[in-house]
């Protein structure tokens, strides 16, 4: 085992100590890390890389036993085909735009009510966590069909209002989430900032979303991927073909009486797509949003 | 493998499908029951539990899963399965992903005397038209327009790929499936059809409850008898509820 | 309650309620307010109404019929697949919960270290959470397959005979648990941001005073790690309980009843059976079981978690 950085300076004073240590985070031997990685790497991303590689193989090599990995003939007919085959650019639009919005509302709005109920000591905030936390609990089979009567009755559907609307005013997940993060946040640091004159929302705003921003870029990512593949929404409250979305579109190629399977991993490979990439971004405020939380004794 | 038993489109309809064949029956429709365990039923779903004792129901699940998608045609497709009860819907399943299988297409062999030489039967979808609907007239004719006019069934059978219903022979569809050299056996087996699944309010629930069932007696955590027997008084007790105005 | 006492008495006294007290109350309701006006607008009414539901018999082409607590009664009385599918839901819990918790927290700290490339395994990892369902359940499929999907592959390099997995009644819902661990990269995700937020100056504190590895595990990371921990147990549970996508998908509740959870016998009832009522009230039976759950777990972590903002 390696040895701490404390005991590497037995006799070295109290500052150079407390130096060793600075920035210290928790470390795993690099060899078992390593030989850790690589194995659950396979584990992990073998399915998706056969996903990925069945997309380009011919029909004729897809279901073959046992299971090919090198496409043969190296086929993109499946990409060209499940494009053409269906309006995905419609699809694509369609999905882009409500991913946005319900991105937008679901960070704000969360974020708002997650402080309500993390960080300011009123009457209500329990009460309020509670009642939120609880719509959670009510399977969405048995809430599905009065919802769309209430949408029915707004003339909302067809439109993307059911998928886009609800999301401004607080997703009780990422409250919950947000919840958590809110209270992990040293009480001294919003007492000062409200002695010095903040009102909430200045410490709402400078002191708490700066320092959430891994959280919020973690709600941000999920709200998007969520919404990116969201099936079942849609599916009931879009009606017309131009309005659809990409799970939609994808679940088109799964027919009653057979199914374009090259053309369905093509569209599905290319539907992650997007999430890796914006995972990716997402990765950066984890590496850049180290700990702040500078409270001196 | 030579065949594969409870592959036809889950328990449940395989059931049926060798119920049938032994020359049993599924429900009386004077008496308004469910007639699952009789002994011709029981005497198919023994024979199917045997299959699966026989090679180990479990082994062959994953043999069938490894099919992926395909799922039960790809046995069939890949050419490890012999025999396996279809629908003319699989074709075009066929000539995409088994350009090169040799099939043949014919009726279901009968089952052990006294069994009767024909066993198929139709499923598929039905349309009903609820007691109480607004324009129950207009909706009349357009169920009959679909099912039994020459123009409708012909635009059902070019969307589906499927068979024209059985109501109307003398369709012009029929008879251009009938020109069709792999239709035609289709079109031969459809003529001779005597089955189809009970028609009642909880089909549904009893396919269900059949399903369950025969799936516990194939893995052998239920004899056959008492299985078919506990879906038969699950299901009465719902149809009961249902004709007596739940 | 006081202030009605002080009114009562003649002694309208606002500074009962002190002015810091009003603000806090005019501000949670503000920030509170999208959460309120959704929930009356989204929420209540369809919870309310399938509680109603839960009643009555109710087919949803015909009107609803009243019956009082005849779905409740029957369903604990008469319904063997209610106790059936409640175990198998509640099996899956057990396991499937602590297990996620457990990996996504490992992975996680296996993750918080520097070492190059780091993007990339997070990135990987994350990727089993990413793809589709409807190509991922065909992938699962060959996965666990028993002659030579990926899982009893590796375990015959190891030297050991996979079981039957999807295809083995004593063995499908371990092989659902095992998927679901494999898709514990949003939590994973989670716990990585969670892990940012361990201030360093506690290990350095920690690390001066010799503390070696596990106890730094163990005072330091664990604790701060506290409300993320409730977040992944509480949301588990939730979620666990109403598990059913991948059972509709893959299995359908087999074989032989082995994977028929909850949700799965809820959904049929609803929308193949058209019993909506009966299925109202599994609805509402669940949502108690869930929220006792939940209370429990609150309370009993109430005093356990450290939150280091009080």
């Amino acid at each position: 085992m390696a040895r701490t950085a404390g005991t590497l300076l037995p006799r070295a004073g109290a500052e150079q100590r407390a130096l060793a240590w600075r920035g210290y985070r928790p470390e795993w031997p690099k060899l078992f890390t390593h030989v850790a990685l690589v194995f659950l790497c396979a584990v992990f991303a073998v399915p998706f890389l056969w996903l990925v590689s069945t997309a380009f193989k011919p029909d004729n090599e897809m279901f073959v036993w046992p299971p090919v990995w090198l496409p043969k003939p190296f086929t993109i007919g499946h990409f060209q085909q499940g494009w053409s085959l269906l309006p995905f650019p419609t699809f694509l639009k369609n999905t882009v735009i409500i991913c946005v919005l319900v991105v937008i509302g679901t960070v704000a709005s969360s974020s708002l009510v997650a402080y309500s109920v993390s960080r300011i000591r009123w009457v209500g905030s329990r009460v309020l966590f509670v009642v939120v936390l609880s719509t959670l609990m009510v399977p969405y089979q048995v809430t599905m069909v009065p919802l769309f009567v209430i949408f029915k009755d707004l003339h909302w559907i067809n439109t993307f209002l059911p998928l886009i609307v609800p999301a401004f005013f607080g997703n009780a997940f990422f409250v919950f989430l947000l919840r958590q993060f809110f209270m992990t946040i040293p009480v001294d640091i919003t007492d000062a900032a409200k002695i010095d004159g903040a009102t909430e929302y200045q410490t709402f705003f400078s002191i708490c979303v700066p320092l959430a921003r891994p959280a919020l870029a973690t709600v941000g990512l999920f709200a998007f991927m969520g919404a990116w593949n969201d099936f079942l929404g849609p599916l009931i409250y879009l009606r017309d073909e131009s309005n659809y979305t990409l799970s939609i579109g994808l679940a088109m190629l799964n027919g009653q009486y057979g199914s374009y399977w090259g053309a369905i991993f093509a569209m599905a490979t290319l539907m992650t797509v997007p999430i890796i990439v914006l995972f990716f971004l997402t990765q950066r405020t984890f590496i850049q949003g180290i700990t702040l939380t500078g409270v001196k004794g | 493998m030579g065949i594969i038993p409870w592959a036809v489109y889950g328990n449940a309809n395989s059931m049926v499908t060798w119920g049938w064949e032994h020359g049993g029956e599924f429900f009386d429709e004077g008496k308004q029951q469910f007639t699952t365990a009789g002994p011709e039923n029981i005497a198919a779903l023994e024979w199917m539990v045997g299959y699966a004792k026989k090679y180990n129901i479990t082994t062959l699940s994953g043999f069938q899963s490894g099919f992926g998608a395909l799922g039960l045609d790809g046995g069939f497709i890949q050419g490890k399965v012999a025999m396996q009860p279809f629908g003319p819907w699989e074709l075009p399943n066929f000539k995409q992903y088994g350009p090169n299988l040799h099939y043949g297409v014919t009726f279901l062999p009968a089952g052990p005397a006294p069994a009767p030489p024909h066993s198929s039967w139709v499923g598929g979808w039905c349309m009903g038209l609820p007691t109480g609907a607004k324009n129950s007239d207009q909706g009349w004719q357009w169920l009959y327009w679909l099912g039994a006019s020459p123009e409708g069934t012909t635009m059902a059978t070019q969307i589906s790929v499927a068979m024209t219903f059985s109501g109307s022979k003398t369709t012009p569809a029929l008879a251009d499936q009938r020109k069709n050299s792999e239709l035609a056996p289709f079109v031969a087996i459809l003529e001779a059809t005597l089955h189809q699944r009970p028609v009642t309010p909880v089909t549904d629930y009893y396919m269900g409850a059949l399903d369950r069932h025969v799936g516990e007696a194939l893995y052998g955590k239920a004899v056959a008898k008492d299985a078919l027997a506990a879906a038969d008084k699950e299901s009465n007790q719902e149809l009961q509820n249902a004709l007596s105005g739940k | 309650m006081s202030q009605r006492a002080a009114i009562v008495r003649g002694h309208v006294n606002r500074s009962r309620i002190s002015p810091a007290a009003w603000r806090n109350f005019r501000a949670g309701l503000l920030f509170g307010a999208p959460a309120i006006i959704g929930l009356l607008a989204f929420s209540i009414y369809p919870i309310l109404s399938s509680l109603v539901d839960s009643f009555t018999s109710f087919d949803m082409i015909r009107p609803a019929k009243f019956v009082g607590l005849g779905n409740y009664t029957t369903l604990f009385t008469q319904d063997s697949l209610f106790w059936s599918t409640l175990y198998n839901t509640i099996y899956y819990v057990v396991f499937a919960v602590p297990l996620g918790i457990i990996v996504a927290f490992l992975l996680a700290m296996l993750l918080n270290q520097k070492i190059r490339g780091l993007s990339i395994y997070r990135t990987i990892f994350y990727l089993p959470s990413i793809t589709p369902f409807v190509a991922s359940a065909v992938l699962w499929v060959w996965v666990f397959n028993p002659q030579y999907g990926l899982l009893n592959t590796i375990l015959a390099f190891v030297g050991v005979k996979g079981p039957g997995w999807l295809g083995d009644p004593n063995w499908s819902k371990p092989a659902l648990i095992l998927m679901s661990i494999w898709g514990v990269g949003g939590l994973m995700v989670i716990f990585l941001a969670g892990l940012q937020g361990v201030p360093s100056e506690q290990y350095e504190a920690a690390g001066i005073d010799g503390a070696n590895r596990w106890q730094l595990l163990r005072h330091v990371t664990i604790p701060f790690m506290g409300p993320y921990f409730l977040f992944g147990l509480v949301a588990g549970l939730i979620g666990g309980f109403q598990y059913f996508t991948q059972v509709y998908v893959m299995t359908q509740g087999g074989p032989a009843n082995s994977t028929n959870v909850y949700a799965l016998y809820l959904f049929q009832n609803a929308f193949s059976y058209f019993k909506m009522g009966y299925a109202s009230a599994m609805a509402w039976i669940l949502f108690l079981l869930i929220a006792a759950c939940t209370a429990l777990v609150f309370r009993s972590s109430a005093s356990r978690v450290y939150y280091g903002g009080s």
